[in-house]
């Protein structure tokens, strides 16, 4: 696998339309409405309708869709059922935190704003390689494993991560991870979220990507074709491991404490509901089911203390349940594997 | 010249013995027809030559050169093609994509246009389903994918798995045309066929399997005319 996203030689069918949006103008989108927004947060104007919260939960969502569209990877396009996607968030996160408040500490004294970029762009830049190696690691272990197998060895993976920890002293062990600066903004959330759809997007759409799909469909096709199916789901765990660690360094500097807890098969589950409810294989998917859970937690929490404080813990209730019901009702998810357009190929195929 | 050439070649599943050192050789620009009965071990001979299952005993010589060693994927881009049983096209992507994935090994990007020609001028069909999903094809036409896909490969050597397999008697007479106008075009085919009649009308040379071993092989017109070939595959 020498050459990634080489474009698919395709010629465009006579019938087809160039989408109306493209991705480009999703990227001008958010960021024109992100920019101001987080300014106006900033400056405290109009507080009682751009509430600090309501930002708060666009940049959770923004965590979430990295996360999600991550493992879309794995369990949507490749068809693996990888179960330890926390955990590769949780060395991305201890590693960026290390890494702004150990190693980069004398950054703080720059001028403000590049003094942050630079620590963000080391620290993210350190979780994603740090993140890919494990993932690329366990891609090597489970390198002749399909299905049931896969699932229980990456399970056992994210529990040794959390674990191991927890017994570390040097970043806080089992009370958590303390004083990490709060590096990350809704833009930067932003413009993560906006890096890894990109990514990812033309990835799939590609030469590379599409060998996945290929395995997907039928593994012995696959290798009758000339691929390599080890070092193609090992590219996959590498790249999917990379984005959840971003997203665990993008945590890590927003949440500004981190306890191992935090990343343990409950945070794999959620990501898993997110991925199931939007549908699989797709990444409007991705971004529809995080949107619709997340705001439907939020909403839950809301209305459930309304009646009771006590009883907004009972919305924990609710997302297995949710999980239950998509199974029952729509196996596809959300979306199934359409795309919108914008995240369609260019080909329209 | 000899393109292929397999030697005492032996292989088991688990405690069972699939082929009991069988010899073959394929000489370029010819269709050799493997024949047999059911579990005779011609779909483990043809799958043993692409490293898709590994050698008890023997070896197995590609252009002179042993491939006991090389993996199924890397043997793709050293011209040897699959078309393996059942077909095995992947039925979520589209025409297009089967074939552009099976020009994962080909970098050159204007013998891959010419590829994509070759394919779409010897099946026609395809290029009108393009966009269409593999999995919605009909049988004769999943097959030709299957055909397609391989040449995609830029294969020398294309080794066939009953390819006639579920198909009406029509659309069987469809496929061995391709397949004769892809040899004609310097294509060296290994066609493993339950359908002897059909496989011995287009081959150049015929083996016969049984249990495991060769008992027989020689020119296809002869076999045709063998007393036992006609009683066992030809129906008398």
């Amino acid at each position: 696998m020498s050459s990634p996203s080489q474009p698919l030689p395709t010629a465009p069918p006579a019938d087809s339309k160039p989408p109306r949006v493209r991705f480009w103008m999703v990227c001008v989108a958010v960021l024109v409405l992100a920019i101001p927004l987080q300014l106006l947060v900033d400056a405290g104007l109009y507080s009682d309708v751009l509430n600090p919260y309501y930002l708060h939960l666009l940049t959770v969502i923004g965590m979430n869709i990295i996360l999600v569209a991550s493992l879309n990877l794995l369990n949507g396009y490749l068809g693996e059922f990888a179960l330890g996607h926390a955990g590769f968030m949780a060395v991305g996160a201890y590693t960026a935190a290390l890494l702004a408040t150990k190693v980069l500490p004398g950054a703080a004294a720059m001028p403000p704003v590049i003094g942050t970029v630079l620590i963000l762009l080391v620290s993210l830049g350190g979780a994603m390689i740090a993140s890919a190696g494990v993932g690329y690691l366990i891609g090597l272990v489970t390198f002749k494993t399909v299905g049931d197998y896969l699932a229980i060895i990456t399970l056992g993976f994210n529990m040794i991560i959390v674990n191991a920890i927890q017994n570390i002293e040097f970043v806080g062990g089992p009370r958590g991870f303390t004083g990490i600066p709060k590096n990350t903004n809704f833009v930067a959330v932003a413009l993560c979220v906006l890096l890894t759809i990109g990514v990812l997007r033309n990835l799939i759409q590609s030469t590379f990507g599409r060998v996945w799909l290929s395995i997907r469909e039928n593994a012995i096709a696959a290798e009758l074709m000339g691929v390599s199916i080890p070092k193609a789901k090992n590219w996959a765990f590498t790249i999917a491991a990379a984005f959840a660690g971003l997203a665990g360094g993008l945590w890590a500097q927003n949440q500004q404490f981190i306890t191992p807890r935090s990343f343990d098969y409950s945070k794999t589950t959620e990501i898993l509901v997110m991925l199931y409810l939007g549908g699989m294989a797709s990444l409007s998917g991705s971004i529809l089911g995080v949107v619709a859970y997340t705001v439907l937690m939020e909403l839950l929490r809301n209305l459930l203390s309304t009646f009771a404080p006590q009883l907004a813990e009972w919305r924990m209730l609710i997302s297995p349940l949710i999980l239950i019901i998509i199974m029952l009702t729509r196996q596809t998810g959300l979306l199934g594997n359409r795309e919108w357009s914008w995240l369609r190929p260019k080909q329209g195929a | 010249m000899t393109l292929l050439r397999v030697e005492n070649l032996s292989v088991s599943y688990g405690a069972i013995k699939a082929l009991h050192g069988i010899d073959l050789t394929i000489a370029e620009g010819e269709i050799v027809s493997l024949l047999g009965a059911n579990g005779a071990g011609k779909s483990t001979t043809l799958r043993a030559i692409s490293r898709m299952l590994p050698l008890q005993g023997g070896d197995i010589f590609y252009r002179d050169q042993s491939v006991k060693h090389v993996e199924a994927h890397s043997l793709v881009a050293m011209g040897i093609g699959h078309v393996p049983e059942g077909r095995g096209i992947f039925p979520n992507l589209t025409v297009q994509e089967n074939l552009a994935l099976a020009a994962w090994t080909q970098k050159n990007k204007q013998r891959l246009a010419a590829s994509y020609e070759k394919v779409f001028a010897l099946f026609p069909r395809l290029e009108e389903r393009r966009q269409q999903l593999g999995g919605t094809l009909s049988g004769g036409e999943q097959q030709m994918l299957a055909v397609g896909r391989a040449l995609m490969t830029d294969c020398k050597l294309m080794l066939l798995d009953e390819p006639s397999m579920g198909l009406s008697p029509l659309l069987v007479k469809e496929v061995f045309r391709a397949l004769q106008a892809i040899n004609a075009q310097g294509m060296t085919l290994l066609l493993v066929e339950q359908n002897a009649h059909m496989a011995l009308k287009i081959a150049h040379r015929g083996y016969v399997l049984e249990n495991g071993r060769m008992v027989l092989e020689g020119p296809a017109a002869e076999l045709a005319q063998d007393p036992r070939v006609k009683e066992a595959y030809l129906g008398g």
